[in-house]
């Protein structure tokens, strides 16, 4: 049975960024530089956190729920998946990360 | 040879001709003056920098005269060229020492070198830099001629030189601007200091420049690695407080205060989070010199024995 949200199913995350991510993690903030845009952001640890697992190759938005959740220690309820939808509308905005729609 | 070894005269009439490739640092500057008064302040200043015979490629041809014609009618006034264009606006021939300072100033941040840089005033202790990075008014410079007067080696009052290929902290030695109160507080700290005359009435005030020691004139081909980065304020009547500052904070510092860091693109991003990584970062309240100084001086000692015992 699917159990995730209806706007999990067929969103796919990538990197945009054809080249990889650098990446430092200090004291729970993540500093990245993107190479496409040559701007650097500070990140707070939860938008690192799922920049980092999408780098780590956790494209289904239902992957990345789920790590989420497990990484908050809550339920992976609507009130996290709107938190996650505002992470990833920022990692978005910012031309990090871009998705792909599958079938 | 050193200017020092050059006669007043020699000297006068070698700027005023083919002017001198001036050494500061990593940077030499093409620099020919047409004032005499002016040749005699470089010289007084600059006594202990070398001038390189046969001269070799330059960061920038330099030129200051007398301007004539219809401005020089509102007071004799002297204009900066570098590389044949006018730069800065005229000030009066009685400020014309000042003109020299940012003109050099300018020659380094548009060098062909392209180092990374920061605004912070850099200085080495056992082998290990010290960063005060801070915006003009905070203390920055009367802090690092404090310093430099209790033995820490001058790297620069104004600029964090960085080599894109080490990342390690390129030395340029020069006189250390000091502002309006600064100018007395360090003649009481430190009587022996060399300091210029007083230059009043600049756009930032009174400005009187302490002239670099010339051990660390010599030592200017030697870098050091960065280990301690200290963000300074002054704030009168503060105790002295140094409070740790978390990494992505000393980041945003860094950054903020970077002068070429976005145009440097990942080599820019990999000096400045190996700068964070390797360095003890720091905020420091103070409004006592001597205090200030004592403090960063212990602090400096533990982040060397704990680099040393990692």
């Amino acid at each position: 049975m699917d159990t995730s949200a209806p706007s999990d199913r067929g969103v796919l995350w990538k990197i945009a960024a054809a080249a990889p991510l650098p990446m430092r993690c200090w004291d729970g903030d993540y500093v990245v530089y993107n190479p496409s845009s040559g701007d650097t952001h500070v990140l707070d640890i939860v938008t690192g956190e799922v920049l980092k697992a999408i780098v780590a190759g956790a494209t289904l938005r239902a992957e990345l729920r789920a790590r989420f959740a497990a990484f908050l220690e809550v339920p992976a309820d609507a009130r996290l998946d709107a938190q996650l939808d505002v992470v990833l509308a920022a990692l978005e905005g910012i031309g990090l990360i871009e998705q792909q729609h599958g079938c | 040879m050193l200017i020092q070894d050059y006669s007043s005269e020699h000297l006068t009439a070698r700027l005023r001709g083919e002017g001198i490739y001036l050494v500061t640092g990593a940077f030499t500057v093409h620099l020919r003056i047409d004032l005499p008064h002016l040749a005699r302040e470089l010289g007084t200043m600059y006594g202990a920098y070398r001038i390189e015979d046969p001269p070799g490629i330059c960061d920038a041809h330099a030129h200051i005269a007398r301007l004539g014609g219809v401005r020089g009618l509102l007071g004799p006034r002297v204009q900066a060229w570098a590389d044949g264009e006018r730069i800065f606006e005229p000030v009066p021939v009685v400020r014309a020492y000042t003109l020299l300072e940012s003109l050099l100033n300018w020659a380094i941040a548009t060098s062909d070198l392209a180092p990374m840089l920061v605004h912070s005033a850099v200085l080495e202790r056992d082998g290990h830099a010290l960063l005060l990075p801070a915006a003009s008014g905070s203390g920055k410079s009367t802090l690092c001629a404090a310093l430099v007067c209790r033995g820490w080696r001058l790297f620069s009052d104004e600029m964090a030189v960085f080599d894109l290929v080490s990342g390690e902290l390129l030395p340029n030695p020069r006189p250390v601007s000091l502002k309006n109160r600064s100018i007395e507080v360090i003649r009481a700290f430190a009587p022996d200091a060399h300091l210029s005359p007083v230059y009043h009435g600049t756009p930032k005030g009174d400005i009187a420049y302490m002239r670099a020691p010339a051990q660390a004139v010599a030592r200017a081909n030697q870098s050091a690695r960065p280990g301690l980065v200290i963000a300074p304020t002054y704030q009168a009547g503060a105790n002295t407080t140094l409070a740790p500052l978390e990494k992505a904070q000393g980041f945003r510092l860094l950054t903020d205060n970077a002068v070429n860091y976005a145009s440097l693109l990942r080599t820019g991003f990999d000096i400045m989070t190996d700068l964070v990584e390797r360095s003890a970062l720091y905020t420091l309240t103070y409004s006592d010199l001597d205090d200030a100084v004592e403090r960063i001086g212990r602090l400096h000692a533990e982040v060397v024995a704990a680099s040393e015992s990692a």
